[in-house]
């Protein structure tokens, strides 16, 4: 079969050339962990300011609690209001704390005492997430200072379900799984068709009897198959290195994301198409990859809280549909019947990138 | 008389504003070895193009074993060979591969048979297993030219095979093609190289786009009724200086160390003109046959007086 | 009547010595020894891979030889790389120019390469000018250019800062032979002139031109001398040229004959080289007799003229490839 004939001849020229096997089935896994490693919107370490001015045991007791936390540092007491707001302004301290006096009094007899809390705005994402964790860290002492059971400091109740630590990496994983598997695919085969063309090797298989879609087909299998190894062994890294377990179906996982690969090639191959140097094929993969799979693909910033043009845009970016797929199946262990929507709008991708790869390809006599 | 196996009708085909095909028109007959000679941008390479159905003309017609390139028929593909001009080869794998692959894409049955055969002709054998990257350039395109004919083509195109191959490939590239047409085949080459041209059965020179002539060499040099004559003397240039400005002289042409004499008269053979050079000795005289490089820009001068135009 | 030449220095423009060059187990570049004198055009002939390419880059002082010497326009190559840039030209008909600028800038470009300035910029600008006969194409793009005047212009960049020799690495590869003819002329005039005139090429036909050729394989200097000296190289040989109409036929009859050593398809027939030792007239007879039996028509045999490709056939023995 000519396909196979074709699937053969490109196994064999990627298995030759390591550094191109490397960066498809490697890269991505080293990636994983790096990017991994680094990026996390959890907070660490934030620096606090207190001033106390209760001066009692509780309140004592308060603030020791709160040196103990991995996600607070106690910078330091302070004994006046104008002190704390320029420990706030100077950025010695990210948030400051307020304690009033009377504290303890108030507590022992059964009060509500508010503490006011400071959170310096500048970074307002670190900000928010300080705010909620002083909020949480504040309710969960509330409770163990007073010994029994009373209504917290604040009235909402906060319950975390799939992901009771709110560790980021889970909820970055899934996106830079899909951003790194989508790039790496795209880009391979660019190049795969555009040096083809630069050898003289593509005249041939336009003069012969192979039909564009057994060109398309023959190069998408084996870099799909490799691809999907690549697949695997970064849920291997996340695994090893983050503790991420698959809750669901592991098949629906490589269904997924072969649905995903194949779009992802077949626009690879339509950039090859329309390129005539193996530079200008990796670059147009690149950023015609990375940025939306990036920015609007809901990898770290929700889809619902953009604009609403973007929110349109977002809906044609295959990474979109991946992640929310992954973090189901992931995450949330669900199956096909929740899904559904996301594995047909990766199959309607993936049909017609290939689709109009073939149609390119097929017009394309130069 | 038998249809011819190519054939290209006042051929026409722009890019732009620049005319590739200006009326170009040629046949190639069944078993023979055609050239198409011309220089770099005759459109030689664009002819080729078409007839692999590559092109669309914007007039006249082009046809392959009596079918239209452009209709892109698999049957007319399976029957047509193509050596383009760069190596066409995937350098990363090796030679067996590489028949391997042609001759798969190409459906041919019993292709393990087939490609060793293709490998003793091409006395590629003991090379079989090495990385076709890691090959010489002439041997590279003995590989290339066994890949075209693993299907066995009854219409092989090649565009500049000989190009930057050393003349040892050379000769053996064409005892390889003489072979084949003698089984057969129908060959259309194209080649900026006058002298290889002369190893064509016929041949069709070619000029922005136009057929110039066609016809078998000796019958395009015959064409150039003239005579002429080379002679090897020195000091050459002053030579060529007292020369040209002789009214029995129609053209002289400096080579090297010679010049090649066109007298006006075809019989006249100079030699009274020639012993009585001043300041020059003459070593050697005789009469060459024109060369088409000879004829080639004879045409070109015809052509350009014909149409009022400098060449 | 063109003026006579100017007296000639009698040493030579380019002196080459045993002339090696070594990349690791390679030897590119075997002990080549030759000399261009002035106003002379040398061609080194030979196929891609040959060595020519590195011989040349050594002469241009751009590589060190490993070992031996040569002397370009007067200046070392080992001890005076820079002296000797100063004083040739090159020019590649793929690589000199830059296609997206036009072509004055292109000519003042070269200028400012070579560290030319006022009047003599003017000057020179000028003669290029003429010489390339641009007219008004002066301000168009270089890749509008038709062949031959890029092939003009490239020369005249070459040749801007007036050096003594000029290397010129295929000038004329598959252009119209009108144009060659013309490009010829052209050199041939510099030559006259006093510019020696380095001619680096695999395509026999420019060869052909030149005053001397100097023959190299395989890093070695094979045969060097006249077109027709060399010529004379193969006089010995037999070789006939058989007209017929079914070449094919023919080839197939005549292979298989002791008398010849090598017959090809050639134009509308065949063109047999007798094996050594056998006599013409024993060779063309027996050649008669074998198309005869093979019931092959053919017109009576005659000498063929050598081309420079026999010649080059004839001193280098089939190879082997490298590895």
């Amino acid at each position: 079969m000519s396909v196979a004939a074709v699937a053969r001849k490109e196994l064999r020229q990627i298995s030759r050339d390591p550094r191109s096997l490397g960066v498809l089935v490697v890269l991505p896994a080293a990636m994983t962990l790096l990017f991994g490693t680094v990026l996390s919107l959890d907070v660490r370490r934030v620096p606090v300011a207190v001033l106390d001015r209760d001066g009692t045991a509780a309140s004592r007791a308060l603030v020791a609690a709160l040196a103990s936390q991995e996600f607070f540092a106690l910078k330091g007491h302070v004994s006046t209001e104008a002190e704390l707001d320029r420990a706030l302004l100077a950025g010695e301290a990210t948030v400051a704390l307020e304690l009033p006096d009377g504290l303890e009094r108030a507590l022992l007899a059964g009060e509500r005492p508010a503490v006011r809390v400071v959170v310096d705005g500048s970074n307002a994402t670190s900000a928010q997430t300080a705010l909620g964790y002083a909020e949480g860290f504040l309710a969960a002492a509330g409770l163990r200072t007073s010994g029994e059971v009373v209504a917290p400091l604040l009235s909402t109740r906060l319950r975390v379900l799939f992901n009771p630590e709110l560790a980021s990496d889970r909820f970055l994983l899934p996106g830079l799984m899909a951003m790194i598997l989508m790039v790496s695919a795209t880009v391979a085969t660019a190049l795969s068709i555009v040096k083809e063309r630069e050898t003289g090797t593509m005249e041939q298989l336009l003069v012969s009897p192979l039909s564009a879609a057994e060109v398309v087909f023959g190069k998408a299998i084996p870099y799909c198959a490799l691809s999907l190894l690549a697949a695997v062994l970064v849920m291997a890294t996340a695994w090893l290195a983050f503790g991420l377990v698959v809750r669901g179906s592991p098949l629906l996982l490589l269904v997924l994301a072969a649905l995903f690969v194949l779009g992802a090639q077949g626009l690879g191959l339509v950039i090859s198409s329309v390129t005539t140097s193996q530079q200008v094929a990796f670059q147009l993969a690149t950023y015609a990859t990375m940025l939306p799979s990036f920015v609007i693909s809901g990898f770290i910033f929700p889809i619902r809280s953009m604009p609403e043009a973007l929110q349109v845009l977002s809906a044609a970016v295959p990474a979109r549909y991946f992640i929310a797929g992954l973090r189901g199946v992931v995450l949330k262990g669900v199956g096909l019947g929740v899904i559904w929507p996301q594995v047909a709008a990766l199959a309607l991708f993936a049909a017609t990138m290939l689709g109009l790869a073939v149609w390119r390809l097929h017009r394309s006599r130069l | 008389m038998s249809e011819p196996a190519v054939s290209l009708a006042d051929a026409r085909l722009s890019f732009g504003a620049v005319a590739a095909l200006d009326g170009m028109s040629f046949d190639v007959l069944r078993g023979e070895m055609f050239g198409l000679v011309g220089p770099d941008g005759a459109g030689k390479t664009t002819a080729i193009r078409t007839l692999l159905g590559l092109l669309r003309l914007d007039g006249g017609t082009a046809h392959v074993l009596g079918r239209d390139p452009a209709s892109r028929d698999r049957d007319l593909r399976e029957a047509v060979g193509y050596l383009s001009q760069r190596f066409t080869l995937y350098g990363d794998l090796t030679v067996d591969e590489n028949l391997e692959f042609f001759g798969e894409i190409h459906r041919v049955r019993e292709l393990a048979s087939r490609r060793e055969r293709l490998l003793g002709f091409t006395r590629l054998e003991r090379f079989r297993r090495w990385r076709a990257d890691r090959l010489s350039g002439g041997m590279q395109k003995k590989l290339a030219l066994a890949c075209t004919l693993v299907h066995t083509p009854r219409v092989l195109f090649l565009d500049e095979p000989t190009t930057g191959v050393d003349p040892v490939s050379r000769r053996e590239l064409w005892a390889l093609l003489s072979e084949l047409l003698a089984s057969g085949l129908s060959v259309l080459l194209t080649t900026p190289y006058l002298d290889e041209a002369e190893r064509c059965s016929r041949v069709a020179l070619v000029r922005r786009g136009r057929t110039l002539a066609c016809d078998t060499p000796a019958a395009l040099r015959a064409s150039r009724r003239a005579s002429v004559l080379e002679v090897v003397c020195a000091p050459v240039r002053r030579a060529r200086d007292l020369l040209s400005g002789s009214p029995r002289v129609e053209e002289v042409q400096l080579f090297g160390d010679r010049l090649h004499l066109v007298p006006r008269a075809p019989g006249d053979g100079l030699q009274d003109l020639l012993s009585g050079l001043e300041g020059v000795v003459v070593s050697a005289v005789r009469r060459v046959q024109p060369s088409l490089e000879d004829v080639f820009i004879w045409r070109v001068a015809e052509e350009a007086a014909a149409e009022g135009t400098s060449p | 009547m063109t003026a006579p030449p100017p007296a000639r220095d009698p040493t030579p423009a380019v002196e080459v010595r045993e002339l090696s060059r070594r990349f690791g187990d390679l030897l590119a570049v075997d002990a080549i020894t030759f000399e261009a004198r002035r106003g002379e055009i040398l061609a080194l002939l030979g196929p891609n891979g040959a060595g020519k390419s590195t011989t040349i880059r050594m002469l241009c002082g751009l590589l060190a030889p490993t070992s031996g010497s040569a002397r370009v326009a007067g200046a070392d190559v080992v001890a005076e790389p820079d002296e000797v840039k100063r004083r040739i030209g090159y020019m590649s008909q793929r690589f000199s120019l830059y296609g997206e600028l036009r072509a004055e800038d292109n000519l003042d470009l070269y200028g400012a390469l070579y560290g030319l300035s006022g009047r003599r910029l003017r000057e020179r600008r000028e003669w290029a000018i003429a010489l390339t006969r641009l007219g008004d194409r002066l301000g168009a793009r270089v890749d509008e250019l038709g062949g031959g005047l890029r092939q003009r212009l490239a020369l005249a960049c070459a040749l801007l800062h007036e050096p003594e020799v000029v290397f010129l690495d295929e000038p004329t590869g598959g252009v119209d032979p009108v144009m060659r003819r013309a490009f010829f002329q052209l050199i041939d005039g510099l030559a006259a002139g006093g510019i020696t005139v380095l001619l680096t090429t695999h395509f026999l036909d420019e060869a052909e031109y030149c005053h001397r050729v100097a023959l190299i394989s395989r890093g070695k200097l094979v045969a060097e001398g006249t077109p027709t000296a060399l010529k004379e190289l193969v006089r010995g040989q037999v070789l006939v040229e058989v007209r017929s109409d079914r070449p094919g036929a023919a080839l197939a009859a005549l292979a298989a004959l002791p008398e010849v050593a090598e017959v090809t398809l050639f134009g509308a027939g065949v063109h047999a080289r007798a094996a050594p030792g056998v006599p013409e007239a024993d060779a063309l007879r027996a050649m008669a007799g074998a198309l005869g039996r093979a019931g092959v028509p053919f017109s009576p045999p005659v000498a063929a003229a050598p081309t420079l490709e026999d010649v080059f056939l004839h001193l280098v023995a089939m190879e082997e490839p490298r590895a």
